[in-house]
């Protein structure tokens, strides 16, 4: 278990700055991930730390020692590559025996160990074969049985979900989480999928444009990010219109809320988001007589201008005046194309972005 | 079905009139080679069909000391060769420029003629070459008859470094290229796990090269081991190479010496025959380890 510590990481590539004055720290044995769209330099981060590709700015830190000029050979951070990187002309075996042989391990201690770890990642039977001749998610379990046999000091995993359908996926996701648990072994997860991150890691860091925009526990992630480009990238979101009033409240397109809780230190130049499945919709009469507006006593009314069905879940856009919103909830939901219904949402689940 | 047997007829069909020549043109001289090496000369009068000429060719003194001499010459220039171009290959893939320059003037020995080359190495190697009147000049040797016989010597240095200077270029050439096709993320991976210079070049570059290199060395081996004209020109009266004995023969103004040349080209022709089969037959191994890739 090691502490990893990235500070103020700068890289240029051809003039242009791809990793800008990047601060990171990973504690011992947990395990994180850097999130964003491809060539936002997550993967550039991960080689940055693995030594492969050298930072112009900056200092890295492994378990508190400087990794200043020191080779990758010496770092002790392993990458598990997006396209594994096996060795074709070496057999599962020979694949995952390969760093212990560059450690010039003796060959009695090399074998048990290999037998050791193809046990571990269940390939005890695939350890003769060549690369070619198994299917992609055991390739998957061969680069991380290969990263792992070293005793690295921290896991980098690259993208390793990418090239799987989504039951390999979701096999290798708790494989992965599972490993990872046993061995308490520090890990960086690189990812495009939001879900990747939110499932495996206990913090994540959200990357665009070379710039670490967020960081944090999932939960802080997804309820409070700090920018609309962060909140997009966890789902999708609605941006509702507001003003602050001198009476005190905020009046939004959803509603009128008091200036307190959250919402205390809204200024103008903040932006007010809420999430599909944070908007309740409800008939306009439920046949007693009653509107639920009475009941809720803050919504607005609204038209369901569509309606898609997406299995478990059912999506709406309703149009509220000239705004239009989305909102989901669970099955089928009850309301069709044309209905007029009231929308609604709870004070706690609005978010303030900066 | 019709279109895809048409389709797949259509090469040979574009080849034909080549193809034709070329097999009509080697048919015809292995088929004379065959039937003059076992004396059917119609030509000079020689009408029987004998296995003789190979037992004489077989019994003779310079036969075996002459094919061991061209066998020695052909492998330790080969493999000096192989050995030399591998490792210019991999220094050059390992850089970060590609030195369009260098490489050029690594090729350039291909385009020259064998004579040539015997030339320069005569001009640069021999006791009275250039070499030998540089160290004459430096005060390194007293007289140039003082520098090494590398020429016309029973060793056959001359021979090899002649052919180490045609064949190095030839492997490099080929190598860089297969080299060059190896993904620089294979090397990434490994490094990343330990590995050093030397590890990735024995661990990953060499394999992966492997067949190519193999199939070079072949190349470059039957080619040094069946011509003539440079032991001819550089290589010692005794023991001779054995295409010298058999372009000897072959050139005898007594044409009934025919069937000797022929027989010793048989036998030169056979080696090779051998060796494109252990090729095959290698090649043949080192896939059916990687099926599947």
């Amino acid at each position: 278990m090691k502490e990893v510590l990235l500070q103020n990481i700068n890289k240029f590539y051809d003039g242009e700055e791809t990793i800008k004055n990047l601060t990171l720290k990973v504690e011992k044995g947990e395990m994180i991930s850097l999130l964003g769209p491809s060539g936002c330099g997550k993967t550039t981060t991960l080689k940055i730390i693995a030594g492969l590709v050298e930072a112009d700015q900056g200092k890295i830190f492994i378990d508190g020692k400087s990794m200043d000029h020191l080779p990758t050979q010496k770092r002790g951070a392993v990458i598990v590559f997006q396209d594994h990187r096996l060795f074709p002309h070496m057999t599962v075996g020979a694949n995952i025996e390969f760093g212990l042989r560059m450690k010039r391990v003796p060959k009695s201690i090399r074998r048990k160990k290999v037998q050791e770890m193809l046990q571990f990642v269940g390939l005890e039977k695939q350890g003769g074969k060549f690369p070619g001749q198994i299917s992609g998610g055991q390739k998957q379990r061969v680069a991380i049985a290969r990263g792992l046999i070293v005793d690295p000091a921290v896991l980098l995993l690259d993208e390793p979900f990418s090239n799987l359908d989504q039951r390999l996926k979701e096999e290798m996701r708790s494989f992965i989480v599972d490993i990872q648990r046993k061995l308490k072994i520090t890990t960086i997860l690189v990812t495009h999928d939001k879900e990747d991150a939110l499932i495996t890691s206990s913090k994540i860091g959200v990357m665009f444009d070379g710039e670490l925009k967020q960081y944090g526990t999932p939960e802080e992630l997804y309820e409070a990010p700090n920018s609309l480009a962060v909140a997009r990238f966890f789902g999708e979101i609605n941006e509702i219109p507001y003003k602050t009033i001198d009476d005190g409240k905020i009046h939004t397109a959803i509603g009128i809320y008091e200036k307190d809780g959250r919402l205390a230190e809204l200024e103008e130049t903040d932006k007010l988001l809420l999430r599909p499945e944070a908007i309740f919709l409800s008939k306009e009469d439920d046949g007693s007589g009653n509107t639920i507006r009475s009941e809720i006593g803050n919504s607005v009314l609204g038209k369901v201008n569509h309606r898609t069905f997406a299995g478990e879940k059912t999506y709406y856009e309703v149009d509220i005046d000239s705004l239009r919103i989305r909102g989901s909830v669970i099955g089928k939901g009850a309301f069709q194309t044309g209905e007029s219904v009231f929308v609604h949402a709870a004070k706690e689940s609005l978010i303030v972005c900066k | 079905m019709f279109q895809l047997k048409k389709s797949s007829i259509k090469p040979y069909i574009y080849l034909l009139p080549v193809m034709s020549i070329l097999i009509f043109v080697f048919t015809l001289g292995l088929g004379i080679s065959i039937l003059q090496s076992l004396g059917y000369h119609p030509g000079i009068g020689l009408y029987e069909v004998t296995l003789d000429y190979y037992r004489e060719v077989f019994q003779s003194a310079g036969f075996f000391s002459g094919l061991i001499f061209s066998l020695r010459v052909s492998m330790i220039s080969t493999v000096i060769a192989a050995v030399i171009g591998v490792s210019l290959a991999y220094l050059l893939v390992m850089q970060k420029k590609d030195y369009r320059g260098l490489q050029a003037l690594l090729k350039l020995p291909i385009i020259v003629p064998h004579l040539v080359a015997a030339f320069l190495i005569f001009t640069l190697f021999s006791q009275s070459g250039m070499i030998a009147r540089l160290g004459v000049l430096l005060g390194i040797i007293e007289e140039s008859r003082d520098f090494p016989a590398l020429i016309f010597d029973s060793q056959g240095i001359g021979i090899i470094l002649a052919y180490v200077w045609k064949g190095t270029p030839f492997i490099f050439l080929i190598v860089y290229q297969v080299l060059r096709s190896i993904e620089q993320d294979m090397v990434e991976a490994a490094r990343n796990l330990g590995a050093r210079g030397s590890d990735v070049f024995f661990w990953i570059f060499l394999p992966l090269s492997l067949p190519s290199v193999f199939s070079t060395f072949i190349i470059l081996f039957a080619f040094s081991f069946g011509s003539y004209e440079i032991p001819f020109l550089l290589g010692p009266t005794t023991p001779r190479a054995l295409p010298v004995l058999a372009y000897i023969e072959y050139t005898n103004p007594d044409w009934t010496n025919r069937p000797y040349a022929m027989a010793m080209n048989m036998v030169l022709a056979g080696i090779s025959v051998m060796l494109v089969w252990l090729y095959h037959w290698v090649f043949k191994r080192y896939q059916h380890h990687r099926k599947g890739r």
